[in-house]
């Protein structure tokens, strides 16, 4: 039997000329330039990301003690873990935290970056001082809130002069995740405007123009025409929100402890709790783990919508 | 996508597995009885005791201990008190733990329990009896001796004298009946009785457990292996403490969000007393004056007692120089040392030859006498941090009214028998 080498497009065009070594392409595209800007940030990705979550999945699969005796268990952790009802508890409080707070902030977000596309002196002002909360410590924040929340605090008493209140914000079980989702827009949304901000000042005019020729309405051109354009950004922010909003700790750690009756206990402070708290590292890297995997389906699915559409 | 948080988690993971190869076997060594033939760097861990004085106190005692161990040498390092478990756990696993740490009686069954803790009895051996038994049972996990007491104090009842006199009261109560009959005066003056945090991060220790303590009650059985709360003590202490919610005594905030220490009603006067209260606790209060305040014994229902503090030094099993700390935490809490150490950070001594050591100082000196009935916490359980979490909430459930006592109590049973019972 013979076989028959087929020339490769670019080669046989070209027959007898020597392909320049791989290095030498490299230079000459300027991507071993960029390579070279990569590494450091890769080689950091590597050992502090994905190093770490690989050894977290393995630890997922024992039992460890912090004097380094492991050992192997199977898939013990996971069979406890869904056989545990604080762990389900916890996984609940995460999902209607997400379902409360993703919205409100996107939309939030939307609005804001909306209203400071505008061309309105001071502008810049504005889309600066909205973005204050982003950079603020989330433990001040935390500590401000808790403040602003308390039943004396200044938020009851001015629902005290319309003859509302006291608000349990924090202290009621049904209160407390709307509660925490408002603070969680104050914080998010000046990052997610920036971006929707930017995609909105990237829409080319002209297509608003012929639209309002045409006779199309505020919410025609917003729907038909901003929407659409936006869809990029919107994924990233919509993707960007929700892996936060799957991940909350910090405010939760520093205003509720994830109380009343563990109303505001998210499977973070779940993770949190299992390994620095109980040392049970094994066992928190499985709910690391099942957090990690629900953040991917999540995300997959949201980009196979977004592309769909 | 981000990982953070999660992946924080997953790190130490990592650090853990690394830690195989640094985990050492040196908390098998005995205290030398040659000093020329011990050598080594002791480092050790100790929080800001006493914050004045932390950083500066240790200096002058390692110089002395090179004296007489010529070489040792002795690293103190003074860390925060905040996130020490993350800090201690992340070190150890890293194999970069110190040789000794100053630990609480709740943190010794837990490191005990994973093999991170040497045990220290020969450390005391010579002089055992001279430490007082509840400060030794504080240190011990399943019959062996993690960790040698260096200090104590005492909770119990501590009244600011003004607000007792706006309300008419003579004096602070002793018993459960007269705190609500003082209640029902204080209220008439827009006053608190006391403060009663229910929050996940508050220590059952000074909540929840004197109350059961003070009714007859146990947290758990003598054996440490079943609860023990769910009983008629129990019911009796959630029940006293739901009157005091449900009568306005202490502010219903509490319940929920835990008060920065300056601000708590204690400290603002809105409050007369704290019933499971320390002096330090007070000493953080803006304008503090020791003169304002009185103390008495503990409550009593059919008991009187409260919870005392516990602080001792630990040997790591994975030191490299087992032998070396050993021999300095034997030097450091010999009597001459300790007293010192316990005067200079103005705490009892758990040393029963050295006597009343705070005589002198205002309240802590009138509360000393209580040092020898106050109960440690939760000794024999494996995880007493733990057993408190899965309690916490239930409680928080019956003050909060959204279940009854009876219902949280058999709910909190059988949450931490479920812990128990996973060890």
């Amino acid at each position: 039997m013979t076989t028959q080498t087929v020339p490769r497009a670019d080669e046989a065009g070209t027959p007898g000329r020597a392909r320049p070594p791989r290095f030498s392409r490299l230079r000459r595209s300027g991507s071993g330039i960029a390579l070279l800007f990569v590494a450091p940030y890769l080689l950091l990705f590597v050992v502090f990301r994905i190093l770490p979550t690989i050894a977290g999945m393995l630890l997922s699969l024992a039992k460890y003690q912090i004097t380094g005796i492991v050992e192997w268990r199977g898939l013990d952790n996971f069979q406890r873990l869904f056989s545990d009802s604080l762990f389900w508890n916890a996984l609940r409080v995460t999902a209607v935290y997400t379902v409360i707070a993703v919205p409100l902030t996107l939309l939030v977000a939307l609005v804001m970056a909306q209203l400071c596309a505008r061309s309105i002196r001071g502008i810049r002002i504005y889309r600066g001082l909205y973005f204050l909360p982003v950079i603020t410590s989330l433990v001040t924040t935390g500590v401000i809130w808790q403040w602003l929340y308390a039943e004396h605090g200044p938020l009851n008493a001015l629902f005290g002069l319309i003859g509302v209140g006291p608000v349990p914000w924090l202290s009621s079980g049904a209160m407390v995740l709307p509660s925490l989702s408002l603070l969680s827009v104050w914080t998010r949304f000046g990052y997610d405007m920036l971006i929707l901000l930017a995609g909105l000042l990237a829409i080319p005019k002209e297509y608003t123009e012929a639209a309002m020729i045409d006779g199309a309405s505020a919410w025609q051109r917003f729907w038909r025409i901003t929407v659409p354009q936006l869809k990029p950004a919107l994924f990233f922010v919509v993707i960007l929100e929700l892996v936060q909003s799957f991940q909350v700790f910090d405010v939760i750690y520093v205003m509720t402890g994830g109380g009343p009756v563990r109303s505001s206990y998210s499977l973070v402070f779940f993770v949190y709790d299992q390994g620095f708290h109980y040392f049970d590292f094994g066992y928190a890297s499985a709910a690391g783990v099942v957090l990690f995997a629900i953040t991917l389906v999540v995300s997959l699915v949201q980009r196979r919508l977004f592309r769909e559409d | 996508m981000r990982w953070g948080k999660t992946t924080a988690l997953v790190a130490a993971g990592a650090l853990a597995l690394s830690a195989l190869a640094a985990c050492g076997s040196g908390g098998d060594a005995k205290v030398p009885s040659d000093p020329s033939k011990v050598s080594g760097t002791v480092t050790m861990w100790i929080y800001p005791i006493n914050q004045n004085i932390e950083n500066t106190w240790w200096k002058s005692k390692v110089a002395a201990f090179k004296k007489k161990y010529a070489k040792v040498n002795v690293n103190v390092v003074v860390q925060p008190w905040a996130n020490r478990d993350e800090q201690l756990t992340t070190a150890i696993a890293g194999g970069k733990g110190p040789d000794v740490v100053y630990l609480i009686p709740d943190q010794v069954p837990q490191y005990a329990n994973t093999g991170a803790l040497a045990d220290v009895s020969d450390v005391v051996a010579k002089d055992k009896a001279d430490f007082r038994p509840n400060a030794l049972s504080a240190m011990t996990y399943q019959d062996k001796l993690y960790g040698v007491p260096m200090l104590m104090s005492v909770t119990t009842t501590i009244a600011n004298k003004n607000l007792l006199k706006k309300a008419g009261i003579a004096a602070p109560p002793a018993t459960w009946d007269e705190a609500l009959a003082d209640g029902a005066k204080l209220k008439k003056k827009g006053l608190y009785l006391t403060d009663y945090v229910a929050t996940p991060d508050a220590t059952l220790n000074q909540t929840f457990y004197p109350f059961l303590w003070q009714a007859g009650g146990d947290v758990l059985s003598k054996d440490g292996k079943k609860a023990a709360f769910n009983s008629p003590a129990g019911v009796k202490a959630l029940t006293f403490l739901k009157t005091l919610v449900d009568k306005g005594y202490v502010p219903k905030d509490s319940l929920t969000v835990t008060p920065k220490p300056d601000q708590s009603v204690l400290c603002t006067s809105k409050a007369a007393m704290g019933f499971a209260t320390s002096t330090a606790e007070l000493s953080v209060c803006p304008g503090f004056k020791a003169t304002d305040w009185q103390t008495a014994s503990p409550l009593k229902e059919t008991t009187s007692v409260g919870y005392g503090t516990v602080g001792g030094l630990s040997v790591l099993s994975g030191s490299k120089n087992a032998a070396a700390a050993k021999a300095w935490v034997q030097w450091i809490s010999a009597p001459a040392q300790l007293k010192a150490f316990d005067v200079d950070h103005v705490y009892s001594s758990p040393r029963v030859s050295a006597g009343s050591l705070l005589s002198g100082q205002p309240l802590m000196g009138d509360t000393e006498k209580y040092l020898g009935d106050m109960k440690t916490g939760v000794t024999n359980a494996s995880a007493p941090r733990q057993l408190m979490d899965v309690i916490k909430p239930h409680l928080q459930a019956a003050l909060l009214g959204k279940v009854s006592v009876k219902q949280a109590l058999a709910d909190a049973e059988k949450d931490a028998n479920q812990q128990l019972a996973r060890g």
